[in-house]
């Protein structure tokens, strides 16, 4: 039944037990429930790139790959990182089609789950080593609002991926004892690392665009 | 965490009290901690009302600890008490049982949800004990001055109340997702949305509102953590402070409104809507009536609720900010009182040739219309933004926000204990402390706040410690002050009443049986009282109709269960 | 039933009390009587409704309250009466708004005739600005705020070296004349707040807000913050007399000029060579990074010449001509540890390179200097420093110690060591505020700026007391 459909019922007008859409599917709850999750983390997201384009109509603002001096104009670690982490996505998607099968290989599974883990582990490493770089070279995170923003998106990203090798954790464990629930396990891991890895490349973008373009934006959005 | 447990009776006390993931005892520690907490900031309130009522008499109250107790009063009323408790207590309690469903969909998220929202209390109150004491940098946590010196507990307090409230936005996320979830997936056969009780709605949209608002308050939290903790300038310009330069350059204060607002506006929603879908119900069921234009109480919910989202910046009138968005926010502020004043209509209509029993849960919920109805009208004074202009920061917003999301909402979450209590312990409340905690806490708060709208208009600013020597400010002023410090706390020690009740009827109250107010909701249809782990025997309700039959004609009984399943057609006497 | 009962006495209570109440606004002293009638509006709207929705909930309890054998009237809904009711409240909602916004309109919009004043806040006290002849008020920023330069003003900006200052939290307006506020915070946010203008506006520290009025009673009234701005907030005071053009302008003329004020505090002696460097360093946009100050962004230039410096690649070097030039004509070469290389290279002559060398030498090697002299008793000083907002002098006890009897006194300092107060203590407290601090109050005090006659004048004012 449409949304709209369903809230002009006339409710005391029908007596019975119609529309049994609702007989609950615990895979279509989890997916759900996950889904909902996703679009808190996305509200969360576009909260930061709001405070993020404000701030940077700021006179202070200074960008952060134009020059060779600015701290992210040397761009080959995060494209290291950036293949880790699409690495991680690929094997997810790999590890979800061969459990979706019926007469699937489990150690094709299994493999695939753990290098997925394996390289979200090296993302995560991969983007602590970044900052470590950046600080010896004196970028730190309170030299300018710009690079603020880069530790704090990129910190809070990363914290996103520990807290899915957490779940990973637990698919990797279900996995390994082939219970036969891991398959909804690994459906909702793939879709995470999918959503994780879609996140990451919007920040990366946003946060190597030039100037002019956060201000077309902001003037787009009237936060001019 | 999944089919195995639904029949099972957990065995230890541990398992069954503690570590539970029944809904039920969930939403129990929810409350129990809610309440603790505010009762806390409740005796908060009563410091605070001393030193405004008798000022200087009380030597262990300076402006430091003034200003703490404030911040931690607001606080703690809003998040800890009013947030929590309608969406972890109220929204874990009824959802499951009101959809006609086993449990919530997430059990063991729903289980950590209440153990994040108990670190959430323990990190804010272990404020009081750090060097510094909490913050008093008052609910709203303005940078700059929350974090600099001047303000008290800018050190350490500022640090554990950010945390804490970061802690409690996970809680009440995992809480949210079982909620949202379980509306979603988990109703029984026959039960379309259409057909939910409006408590459920309210809560279901206020989750939504949560789930959407508090990253806001996150985002916020966590940008002022690193503007204290590493120096960054994310909402600190160049400043000065205790006559220093600081490091910090270019920031914007305007820019953390805008945050908290974004959050703080839906805030008061997700506190109201649960309100309006109680109180909804307690109307119908205890005047024998279904509730009036139940389509339309629906649609308000949702419009409100989206609207709640482009209505923030009517707290920043006077914030400094671009004085042209002034316009959008007063036409859009008023806009939504329109769905607002059209579910006070249909209350009162629901009354209108209606059985009126006027029982506790009742009495409680006319409180409600009666001081919503003044706090939704002075409002539109707030609202309209040229009016805000001599009323913002007085006495005027405080008593209005009191009004409309302090003494209403409480009203409600009293009124639906007494309506709810026979199911959680299968006794009754005493009625007759029951009327006198209702007559003593409506007729008190409406002495304390009706009058204080008076000093607003008068001009007296909110947040001062003392009004000494102010000339525009009469002596008279500072009786009225007195006699406001008297009734806040009267009203305080009738809570004491409730207390009282609340632990007596557990012992000894009258046994109420499965449905005590012949109210037609599922929850009352339950095979034991109090339900047990599962909620429903074997089998699980089918909805057969909406809510609201009561008094149907052509049937003997006045109220027609949603499991009924005979036709009004078919029967008839 | 008791409940109908109550909430008809509440409705006429109610009534009665807002027509009897002494509490009502104060007296209208600005243009603003249109924002008091929309406020008129609003009230009659609300109170109508007020009182319906009372009125109905109270007969409708009094007539279907329960009885035996009553059946309640099974309606669904009324699609007319709902409409009707929608309707009515948005004409409601309309007949409040339009005025509303036409008023507003009202207040965004300045007259053009407006003269601009400038409100200052700073913890707490306030201090106020007015253009001089040119009709232009200065650049201010924060990094010029300095002992000899409170306001913080440009001292390169011709247009402020005529600006009025004043101190004291006292402020004269001329009757009848539009004013545009400007408002500006050193500190926290703070609110310009006097009741019987009904304007109010906070203060944001990084930008300037405005509001505007025009005074229209002749009299004395007071300034309060209404926003939140630390545990002083409650004390902020202020005073603003409405007076005739005439008066007005005298009390104007009457008033410091930054220029006035520079030059009683002129205690930068540079050298032809180093006031040129400063031109330069002005103009070249090196002050925007490097200034005498700590800053993140590049190494202060405060005692730098002759300093030895770490650099990123761990190498030792001292600061001397030749290294300043090599630092400012290829800027990353050599980076001072603890710095990014965010420095852009910039043409300059060699006679410009050595004029700003000159100039980090002369004023980074001069510390501050005392000057300025007391022309103000102790008294006026302690009004206009602030001072009072915290001590009173009357034995209450603010946020400070009341300075009543003070002198001669011992006291408990919160370390549990007891002193007595003499001149060499009261000294110290003032310049280091919180070095010593008595048992019982928060350790929240600025330190003043305040040179050391004033200093010592505030001391002779606290023996007398």
């Amino acid at each position: 039944m449409s949304m709209h459909g369903s809230l002009t019922d006339k409710p005391w007008e029908q007596i019975s037990g119609a529309a049994a859409d609702s007989i609950e599917d615990k895979v279509k709850t989890r997916r759900i429930g996950l889904r909902v999750l996703l679009a808190v983390i996305c509200m969360l997201f576009f909260l930061f790139l709001v405070a993020f384009l404000m701030r940077s109509q700021y006179p202070d603002w200074r960008p952060l790959a134009e020059e060779p001096s600015h701290p992210l104009y040397n761009k080959q670690i995060l494209w290291l990182n950036t293949a880790y982490l699409i690495l991680a996505s690929v094997f997810m998607q790999w590890s979800r089609v061969v459990a979706r099968k019926s007469n699937m290989s489990a150690v094709v599974m299994q493999g695939t789950l753990a290098l997925a883990g394996v390289f979200s582990v090296a993302f995560v490493t991969g983007q602590l080593m970044f900052w470590q770089t950046l600080q010896s070279r004196g970028f730190t995170v309170d030299l300018n609002p710009a690079i603020s923003f880069f530790y704090l998106f990129t910190g809070l990203h990363a914290a996103h991926v520990i807290i899915g090798l957490l779940a990973w954790l637990t698919a990797f464990f279900v996995a390994f004892k082939r219970h036969p629930k891991m398959q909804h396990y690994i459906e909702l891991c793939a879709i995470y690392w999918h959503f994780l890895l879609g996140l990451w490349a919007g920040l990366f973008i946003l946060l190597v665009s030039k100037p002019e373009t956060y201000d077309a934006i902001a003037a787009f959005c009237g936060l001019r | 965490m999944d089919h195995e447990h639904d029949m099972h009776e957990p065995q230890s006390f541990w398992t069954k009290y503690v570590w539970s993931q029944d809904h039920k005892v969930i939403a129990i520690q929810y409350s129990v901690i809610a309440i603790f907490v505010g009762f806390i900031a409740l005796i908060l309130s009563g410091l605070m009302r001393l030193q405004l009522g008798f000022p200087g008499s009380f030597d262990f109250i300076d402006p430091s600890a003034y200003y703490q107790f404030v911040t931690m009063h607001g606080m703690i009323m809003v998040i800890y008490l009013l947030t929590a408790l309608f969406l972890g207590g109220f929204g874990n309690y009824l959802i499951p049982l009101m959809v006609g469903a086993r449990d919530m969909v997430f059990p063991f998220v729903n289980m950590l949800s209440v153990w994040f929202y108990l670190l959430a209390v323990i990190v804010l109150l272990a404020s009081f004990f750090v060097p510094g004491g909490p913050t008093g940098a008052g609910w709203t946590l303005y940078p700059p001055q929350a974090i600099l010196a001047g303000t008290p507990g800018s050190d350490w307090g500022i640090i554990l109340m950010l945390v804490s409230l970061a802690i409690f936005i996970v809680a009440a996320t995992m809480g949210g997702l079982n909620y949202v979830t379980t509306v979603l997936q988990a109703r029984t056969r026959g039960m379309t949305l259409m057909r939910m009780p409006l408590t459920v709605w309210g809560i279901f949209m206020a989750t939504i509102l949560a789930l959407l608002a508090f990253p806001a308050l996150f985002v916020s939290a966590v940008m002022m953590l690193f503007d204290k903790l590493l120096g960054t300038s994310f909402f600190m310009p160049a400043i000065l402070s205790m006559g220093q330069q600081l490091d910090h350059e270019g920031g914007s204060p305007i820019l953390f409104q805008h945050l908290f607002w974004f959050f703080g506006h839906p805030e008061v929603y997700i506190v109201a809507l649960p309100a309006f879908g109680i109180v909804s119900d307690l109307i119908s069921t205890h005047a024998r009536k279904n509730i009036f234009g139940y389509r339309m109480m629906v649609w308000a919910i949702v419009i409100i609720g989206v609207l709640s989202f482009v209505v923030w910046a009517h707290h920043m009138y006077v914030s400094g900010m671009n004085p042209y968005f002034g316009y959008f926010f007063a036409t859009t502020t008023l806009i939504i009182a329109v769905p607002t004043a059209i579910k006070v209509y249909n209350w009162v209509l629901t009354l209108w040739q209606g059985n009126i029993r006027l029982n506790v849960p009742m009495l409680f919920a006319i409180g409600f219309v009666s001081t919503f109805t003044i706090g939704g009208l002075t409002g539109l004074f707030l609202g309209n933004v040229v009016i805000d202009l001599p009323l913002s920061d007085t006495y005027f917003v405080v008593a209005h926000f009191h009004m409309v999301m302090g003494v209403s909402p409480i009203l409600v979450v009293f009124g639906a204990i007494y309506h709810w209590y026979p199911k959680m312990t299968g006794r009754m409340m005493h009625d007759g402390m029951g009327k006198v905690h209702f007559w003593g806490t409506f007729l008190g708060t409406y002495a304390i706040y009706f009058p204080m709208h008076y000093l607003g208009i008068l001009g007296v600013p909110r947040r001062y410690f003392a009004y000494e020597n102010y000339d525009f400010i009469p002596d008279s002023a500072k009786d009225l002050n007195a006699m406001i410090s008297v009734m806040a706390i009267f009203v305080a020690l009738m809570q004491l009443v409730f207390l009282y009740n609340l632990v007596w009827s557990y012992f000894k109250g009258k046994e109420s049986g499965d449905n005590p107010w012949q109210a037609t909701s599922l929850e009352w249809q339950t095979e034991h009282t109090p339900p047990r782990h599962g909620n429903w025997g074997k089998e699980i309700p089918v909805c057969h109709r909406w809510a609201y039959d009561y008094s149907v004609p052509g049937f003997e009984q006045d109220f027609l269960p949603q499991n009924f399943e005979g036709k009004k057609a078919e029967v008839s006497s | 039933m008791a409940i109908a009962i109550a909430l008809i006495l509440i409705v006429i209570g109610s009534v009665i009390f807002h027509f009897w109440s002494p509490w009502t606004m104060t007296e209208l002293a600005s243009n603003w009587g249109t924002i008091d009638d929309t406020m008129l509006i609003t009230l009659i709207i609300t109170g109508i409704v007020f009182i319906a929705v009372n009125f109905f909930i109270a007969f409708a309890v009094l007539k279907f309250r329960h009885k035996e054998g009553r059946q309640a009237r099974y309606e669904p809904e009324n699609k007319k009466l709902e409409v009707w009711l929608t309707v009515a409240t948005s004409v409601g909602i309309i007949a409040m708004l339009a005025p509303g916004l036409v008023v507003y309109a009202d207040f965004v919009e300045v007259p053009d005739e407006a003269m601009e004043v400038e409100v200052v806040g700073q913890q707490w006290s306030w201090s106020f600005r007015f253009p001089g002849e040119d009709g232009k008020l200065g650049k201010t920023a924060v990094e010029h705020i300095s002992i000899d330069n409170p306001f913080g003003l440009d001292p390169l900006d011709e247009n402020g070296l005529d600006d009025r200052l004043v101190q004291g939290n006292h402020l004269y307006l001329p009757l009848n004349k539009p004013v545009k506020v400007l408002l500006r915070s050193k500190d926290v946010l703070h609110d310009f707040y006097v009741p019987q203008f009904r304007v109010k506006m906070d203060m944001v520290p990084g930008t300037v807000s405005y509001l505007w009025f025009e005074p229209t009673l002749i009299g004395q009234f007071e300034i309060l913050c209404a926003e939140f701005c630390g545990i002083g907030h409650f004390n902020m005071r202020g005073k603003v007399d409405v007076v005739s053009a005439q008066d007005f302008d005298t009390w104007l003329s009457e008033q410091t000029t930054f220029s006035a004020s520079l030059r009683k505090n002129q205690s930068e002696a540079l050298s032809v060579l180093a006031q040129n460097g400063k031109e330069v360093a002005q103009a070249k946009g090196c002050l925007a990074c490097h200034n005498f100050m700590d800053s993140s962004i590049g190494p202060t230039w405060q005692g730098l010449y002759g300093k030895t410096q770490e650099m990123v690649d761990g190498s030792q070097v001292e600061v001397d001509d030749a290294y300043l030039t090599e630092a400012i004509l290829q800027p990353g070469t050599k980076v001072v540890k603890g710095f990014a290389p965010i420095m852009p290279q910039i043409v300059l002559t060699e006679l410009e390179v050595n004029a700003v060398i000159a100039y980090i030498k002369e004023k980074g090697g001069v510390s501050g200097q005392v000057s300025g002299s007391a022309s103000l008793s102790g008294a006026e000083l302690a009004q206009s420093k602030g001072c009072l907002a915290c001590h009173s002098v009357d034995g209450t006890n603010l946020l400070g110690p009341s300075w009543q009897g003070l002198y001669g006194k011992a006291r408990t300092l919160a370390s549990g060591e007891t002193i007595t107060v003499d001149e060499a203590y009261l000294a110290e407290s003032i310049y280091q505020p919180n070095a010593k601090i008595v048992e019982g109050f928060p350790a929240v005090m600025p330190p003043p700026s305040a040179s050391q006659e004033e200093v010592s004048a505030i001391i002779d004012y606290i023996k007398t007391l």
